[in-house]
C-alpha cells in the first residue's frame, strides 16, 4: 500500500465519501482510510484526506470517475508550518530526492491554498522559498503550460471552528507532493446546461446528476434504467460513462419535447442555442430533443430507447433486470407526480394521429410514500443482484438515518443530503440489492419500515398544498445550490 | 423503439389474459439503423433474459428476417462466436422502429410508435 493525499471539492461535502467509496468498488480497489465508520457517518472535515491505495494507477482510476475530487497527490513531506516543511525538505536523502526527480523532464509547482485566499506575491514568494529543491541540479526545466509534472505546495487553512471567516484561519499543515491526477470536476463545464440541446425545468444539474451515475457504478456494458425520465439528465452522465441507458416517463410533452418554452430555463437555452454552433449544423429535422441531446455528446451508441409509460402501471416483464435503476422521482417539488387516474374520465380515447392533437391520459397524483414504497418493490424485482437503485428525496432536517425506507432485499448504502432551504433537505439515497426478490414472500411486497407514517416533519412533500409561486421559488432556489 | 425493449414489455390492458401479455405484436412503418457499440459480455449475459423465439418472431415482423440470419436456438457456445454475437447485437440494439405501433394479442389493443417513442400509456378504464 502506499499513501496518497485526496483534496476534495468542498461544496458538496457530504457526498464526497460515499463517492470515494463507489469509485473505489468500480475498479475493485483495495484502499484504506483511517477512521472510515466515522467517515461514512459524519462526513469529512476537512477538503483534505490520507488514502491508502495499492499503487499510483488506482489514484489515477479513481480519479478517472471522481466528480468531487480535485486531485490526488503524492506527498513527499508534510509539517505543521512552512518552516518545518522547508527543513525536512532539506533532509531528504539522496535516494529520496531521486525518487522526487525520477521520470520527467519538464515541472512546474503550484501554491494551493485550501480554506483560505492568499495574494499572488505571496505565491510567488512560496514558489521562490522552495528553490533550494535541486530541481536544476538534476536537469529538470521549467513549463508552465506543458508541465509533465505538477509539483504543488498545499497550506491546508481549513478550519471548521471558522466557517465563515476565512481571514480568521491560521495555517494548519503544509504539504510538498506531486500531482498523481485531477478528478472529473470539470464534466460541470462540458456538460453544462446552457448549451445543452434540450433541457426542461426538470433537467438535474450536471453536477448532481454525475453524483448519481457514480453512485449507480455506471460503466460500459451495464443496463440503467430511470422510470422518471424526463429530460434525461441522470441518464445522459450514467451515458457519459459508457452505460447503456433506457429511460421512460409519464408526460407526453416531454418525451415528444413539446414543452412549454415559458419555461426561463427553456427560454435561455433558446437564446444559448442561437450561438451554439452545434445547432447551426443541424438539419430541419433535427429539433432539440432527448436523442439529438445524445447525439450533440456523441452518446447516441449508448443510447437504447425512451417510452411512455406511468411507472405505477409499468409494463416491463418481469425478467428483465437492470443493472442500476436511477430517477429523481416526482415530489410535487418541481414536477407533480402522477398517476394515471381510475376514476376519473379519460380526456379521449384516440391516439393522436397529428403531432398537435395528443393523447394526454387522466393524471391524478399518488401519496409521495406509495411512490417510493412502488419504486424500492421494483427494483427489488428488476434489479440483478448486487444492483444499486440510486434516487432522491426531499426531506426536513429532522429527517434521520431511521426514517429512511428499507426492504428486506436492500442494504442502504448512503444517504447524503444537500441542503436546499432551511428546512429543505435533499437526500441521494443509494440502496444496493443484496437478496433476491422472493414473489411468494409477502414481505418481500413490504416496506420494513412503514413510510407512511413519516409526516410532514420529516419528508417535506408537498403534493397538493402548494401553491404555484411557492413551488417556483423552490425550484428557484435548488438551482441556486447546484 | 429497438427490438431489445420490445423483448421486455408486455401489455398491461386489464381484460388481456394473462397467458396473452407477452409478446406485443409489430407494425412497423419505418425502421431505421443505428449504430451501437458492442459490449460481448452485455450481448452474452442479455441472452439469459431475452425470449429468443419472440426475438426471431419480431426481427420477421418487421420484415429484417432476410437481412439478418439468426439460428433456431441459441447455441450452447455462443462466446465462442464472435459473428453470431454482432448479429444479435445488432438485431437487438441497432435495428430501430420509428413509426409504427405495438399491438396487444389479448385485446387487440394498439400502442402507437411516434419518433421512435413507444406510447404504453393506458385509458382509465384499461387499468387494472
Ligand atoms: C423530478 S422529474 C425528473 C426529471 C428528470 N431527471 C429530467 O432530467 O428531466 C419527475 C418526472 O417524473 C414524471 N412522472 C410523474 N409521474 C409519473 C409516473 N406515474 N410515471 C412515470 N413518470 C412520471 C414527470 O413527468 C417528470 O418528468
Amino acid at each position: 500500500m502506499n499513501k496518497f493525499l485526496i483534496l476534495f471539492r468542498w461544496e458538496m461535502q457530504p457526498f464526497v465519501i460515499p463517492e470515494l467509496i463507489s469509485c473505489c468498488e468500480m475498479f475493485d480497489i483495495n484502499f484504506q482510510i483511517e477512521n472510515k465508520e466515522k467517515l461514512i457517518n459524519q462526513g469529512i472535515q476537512t477538503p483534505l484526506l490520507w488514502i491508502n491505495l495499492p499503487d499510483e494507477e488506482s489514484a489515477i482510476k479513481i480519479c478517472s470517475r471522481a466528480i468531487l475530487i480535485r486531485a490526488i497527490y503524492k506527498i513527499f513531506s508534510d509539517s505543521e508550518t512552512f518552516e518545518t516543511l522547508v527543513e525536512d525538505l532539506q533532509k531528504k536523502s539522496e535516494n529520496e530526492i531521486s525518487e522526487m526527480m525520477s521520470n520527467f523532464n519538464s515541472y512546474r509547482i503550484d501554491v494551493i491554498n485550501s480554506g483560505k485566499k492568499l495574494t499572488q506575491k505571496h505565491t510567488v514568494e512560496t514558489i521562490r522559498k522552495l528553490s533550494f529543491i535541486p530541481f536544476e541540479a538534476n536537469h529538470k526545466t521549467v513549463s508552465l503550460k506543458n508541465a509533465e509534472v505538477n509539483f504543488v505546495l498545499i497550506n491546508d487553512f481549513f478550519d471548521p471552528e471558522q466557517p465563515n471567516n476565512t481571514s480568521a484561519r491560521s495555517i494548519k499543515h503544509v504539504y510538498f507532493g506531486r500531482q498523481i491526477s485531477m478528478g472529473q470536476g470539470e464534466l460541470k463545464a462540458s456538460y453544462s446546461l446552457t448549451e445543452r440541446l434540450y433541457i426542461g425545468n426538470t433537467t438535474m444539474a450536471p453536477q448532481l446528476s454525475f453524483l448519481v451515475a457514480n453512485q449507480a457504478l455506471a460503466k460500459p456494458g451495464t443496463l440503467i434504467y430511470d422510470p422518471f425520465c424526463g429530460t434525461a439528465s441522470i441518464l445522459i452522465s450514467c451515458s457519459h460513462f459508457g452505460s447503456y441507458v433506457m429511460g421512460s416517463d409519464i408526460n407526453y410533452k416531454i418525451l415528444h419535447a413539446m414543452i412549454n418554452s415559458r419555461s426561463k430555463n427553456v427560454k435561455r437555452q433558446k437564446i444559448n442555442l442561437k450561438n451554439n454552433k452545434y445547432t447551426q449544423k443541424l438539419s430541419a429535422d433535427q429539433i432539440p430533443n432527448i436523442k439529438n441531446t445524445f447525439d450533440q455528446y456523441k452518446m447516441l451508441d449508448r443510447f437504447l430507447d425512451i417510452s411512455l409509460v406511468d411507472f405505477t402501471h409499468n409494463c416491463w416483464r418481469k425478467q428483465i433486470e437492470f443493472d442500476a435503476i436511477v430517477c429523481d422521482p416526482p415530489y410535487g417539488l418541481r414536477e407533480g407526480s402522477k398517476q394515471l387516474s381510475e376514476n376519473k374520465k379519460n380526456l379521449s380515447d384516440q391516439e393522436p394521429t397529428v403531432r398537435s392533437s395528443n393523447y394526454f391520459p387522466a393524471k391524478q397524483q399518488i401519496s409521495i410514500p406509495s411512490l417510493i414504497r412502488f419504486l424500492i418493490i421494483f427494483s427489488a424485482q428488476h434489479l440483478k443482484i448486487n444492483g444499486r437503485l440510486v434516487f432522491w428525496l426531499p426531506t426536513t432536517s429532522h429527517f434521520s438515518y431511521k426514517d429512511l425506507p428499507r426492504h428486506f432485499c436492500f442494504e442502504i448504502l448512503a444517504y447524503s443530503h444537500q441542503n436546499i432551504t432551511s428546512n429543505l433537505v435533499r437526500r441521494l439515497i443509494t440502496m444496493k440489492k443484496v437478496l433476491d426478490f422472493d414473489p411468494n414472500n409477502s414481505k418481500h411486497y413490504k416496506l420494513i419500515n412503514d413510510i407512511e407514517n413519516l409526516n410532514q416533519n420529516q419528508m417535506k412533500f408537498k403534493i397538493k398544498t402548494k401553491s404555484k409561486s411557492k413551488s417556483k421559488s423552490k425550484s428557484k432556489s435548488k438551482s441556486k445550490s447546484n | 423503439m429497438k427490438l431489445i425493449t420490445h423483448n421486455m414489455l408486455e401489455s398491461r390492458v386489464k381484460d388481456c389474459p394473462d397467458d396473452k401479455r407477452f409478446p406485443l405484436g409489430i407494425n412497423a412503418t419505418k425502421v431505421i439503423e443505428q449504430k451501437v457499440v458492442l459490449n460481448k459480455q452485455f450481448i452474452i449475459n442479455i441472452l439469459t433474459k431475452i425470449d429468443w423465439e419472440v426475438l426471431l418472431e419480431a426481427i420477421k415482423q418487421i420484415g429484417y428476417n432476410e437481412k439478418i440470419e439468426l439460428p433456431l436456438e441459441i447455441p450452447v457456445e455462443i462466446e465462442k462466436d464472435d459473428d453470431l454475437i454482432m448479429k444479435i447485437h445488432h438485431a437487438l440494439l441497432e435495428i430501430e422502429i420509428i413509426e409504427g405501433e405495438l399491438i396487444c394479442q389479448g385485446t387487440g389493443r394498439k400502442f402507437t410508435i411516434k419518433e421512435g417513442i413507444a406510447n404504453m400509456l393506458l385509458n382509465s378504464e384499461e387499468l387494472k
